[in-house]
């Protein structure tokens, strides 16, 4: 037991959070415009440009710009530990956007020279976004299961950077490394498993039992699953540093994803039934539709390791595709667009409201956003995931070009479900 | 018990308030209802609850309104936080 005195002012300005939470449904917009242009191109093989165009407006434009936004927001909260030079966070945000918008055109077609561009944008965003957040963690003076779990996912997304940089170079002009499917498979599993796994996990042993009234999931059980994380990111590069591996069906990259069971086992089975039996018992069961996403996303999660079973043994690359898109835009980014509905309203209410409390009425935090805004992007959302699992089977460009289109809704309609409660100040 | 967080406070026990617990509360709720009754507070006046996590957000706003807190991490996590005018 101890006692603590503090005196700091943690929260970051409103505009830091607010600016990448703004630009995930532009990651969106840009994820369905893709599709719109090429059609079916992108949902045929995971290794064609267009995929791997459509995959990164995914994961840098939907996902990263969400939890670095996030991360910059919560490291204060939740760890009690003030990130410093948080003005760089603004041009963190303008390097992400200019290089996903350099790496697009390229992978469509454009100059190799905006290649080099992307290249040189993530190349100096995430280490200026890495070092300061990272900071934050080290110093900070609670040192609990979320703030190692974001540990966790900051190291992975750093090693994921760089390697991601290297396969990046591949398409400026410079030649793909004969062990490409070694580093994309490195690369994968840092950045879903690591990065998006870790920091969705991390986050959700706070806000679940902070927002929902869930029980928390118990210490002994965070560190086990923290222990089996890290085991599934080492060990896919100790078989690759000693290239342990045969012809055919155990070739390395095949057994560097089935050395990431241990951490595949804790995004996708082991953390979405913890949470999903959590949130039945929580205390006081009021209907919300953040928690819908929550249950989706986390249902959809537990589809991920058949699908990546599927991907890896069945010869039809259309497995692989269905096993990013589920987890994705089906897993993390129903979680975060959840997140999105329920973090956002309390900054506002934050930063715009808590100073009142007691001395002047004020509004409620779910006054900021009604339910029936949230419902409507929950619905699109999840409409666009079953309706690009469609166009990934039959592959018909019509279907393609219409999961384009509910993506483009969806994005529409989450950019206005935010700007609405970011206006709440006039009509509070 | 109540000894026991006297001393942890430094209050004598004539003075210690019943603790309000604010665990079964979502946020933003907790902080309301500490700003609400930190609104109230006389001179002589201690509000003490209980909290699931130290909540770092509600610290700047309890200097801004001329409030001091001391918080008391307990084994499981949770946390008591007592407020007081500042002298």
């Amino acid at each position: 037991m101890k006692t603590v005195g503090l005196s700091l002012d943690q929260a970051p300005q409103l505009s830091i959070p607010a600016s990448f939470f703004l630009s995930v449904p532009i990651g969106v917009l840009l994820a369905a415009l893709i599709l719109l242009k090429t059609g079916m191109a992108p949902l045929l093989s995971p290794l064609m440009p267009h995929a791997v165009a459509l995959t990164h407006a995914g994961t840098v434009g939907v996902l990263a710009m969400g939890m670095v936004g996030a991360l910059y927001q919560m490291i204060p909260v939740v760890a009690g530990s003030p990130v410093p030079f948080t003005r760089l966070a603004h041009i963190v945000h303008v390097l992400l956007l200019a290089g996903l918008l350099g790496f697009t055109w390229r992978l469509l077609g454009g100059p190799l020279q905006s290649m080099s561009v992307a290249i040189l944008c993530f190349g100096i965003a995430f280490p200026i976004f890495l070092l300061p957040v990272g900071w934050a963690l080290l110093r900070a003076p609670t040192k609990d299961q979320t703030v190692q779990g974001m540990r966790v996912a900051l190291v992975s997304l750093f090693v994921a950077l760089l390697m991601g940089l290297v396969l990046a170079s591949g398409f400026a002009g410079g030649v793909f490394s004969d062990d490409r499917m070694l580093w994309m498979q490195a690369h994968l599993t840092l950045a879903l498993l690591g990065w998006v796994g870790g920091l969705i996990i991390a986050v959700s042993w706070q806000v679940i039992p902070m927002f929902y009234l869930a029980p928390t999931v118990n210490k002994a059980t965070k560190k086990w699953l923290l222990v089996l994380l890290i085991t599934g990111l080492v060990l896919p590069f100790i078989v690759a540093f000693t290239g342990f591996g045969f012809d055919g069906l155990l070739s390395t990259p095949r057994l560097m994803a089935v050395a990431a069971l241990p951490a595949a086992l804790v995004a996708w089975f082991l953390h979405p039934v913890l949470i999903l039996r959590g949130l039945m018992n929580r205390k006081r069961k009021r209907s919300d539709a953040s928690l819908l996403f929550w249950q989706a996303g986390l249902g959809i999660g537990l589809l991920l390791i058949p699908a990546g079973a599927l991907a890896m043994l069945h010869p039809d690359p259309r497995w692989q595709v269905l096993f990013g898109w589920l987890a994705i835009w089906g897993w993390a980014a129903t979680i975060m667009h959840g997140m999105l509905s329920r973090i956002v309203p309390f900054l506002i209410w934050f930063h715009r409201y808590s100073a009142k409390v007691g001395l002047e009425p004020v509004p409620s935090m779910r006054s900021l956003l009604p339910q029936n805004r949230i419902k409507t992007s929950l619905y699109l959302h999840l409409a666009s995931v079953l309706l690009g699992v469609l166009a990934i089977f039959i592959q018909t460009n019509w279907l393609a070009y219409m999961t384009g289109a509910l993506l483009m809704t969806t994005a529409l309609s989450m950019a206005s479900m935010l700007i609405h409660v970011l206006r709440s100040r006039e009509t509070a | 018990m109540k000894q026991a967080l006297a001393d942890i406070f430094s209050l004598t026990g004539d003075n210690m308030p019943e603790i309000m617990d604010l665990c079964h509360l979502e946020a933003p709720e907790p902080m309301e209802r500490i700003l609400s009754a930190g609104a109230q507070l006389g001179p002589r006046d201690i509000y003490l609850a209980r909290l699931p996590h130290v909540p770092y957000p509600l610290f700047p706003l309890l200097e801004k309104r001329k409030l001091s807190w001391r918080i008391h991490e307990e084994e499981d996590g949770r946390v008591l936080i007592l407020i007081r005018k500042q002298l």
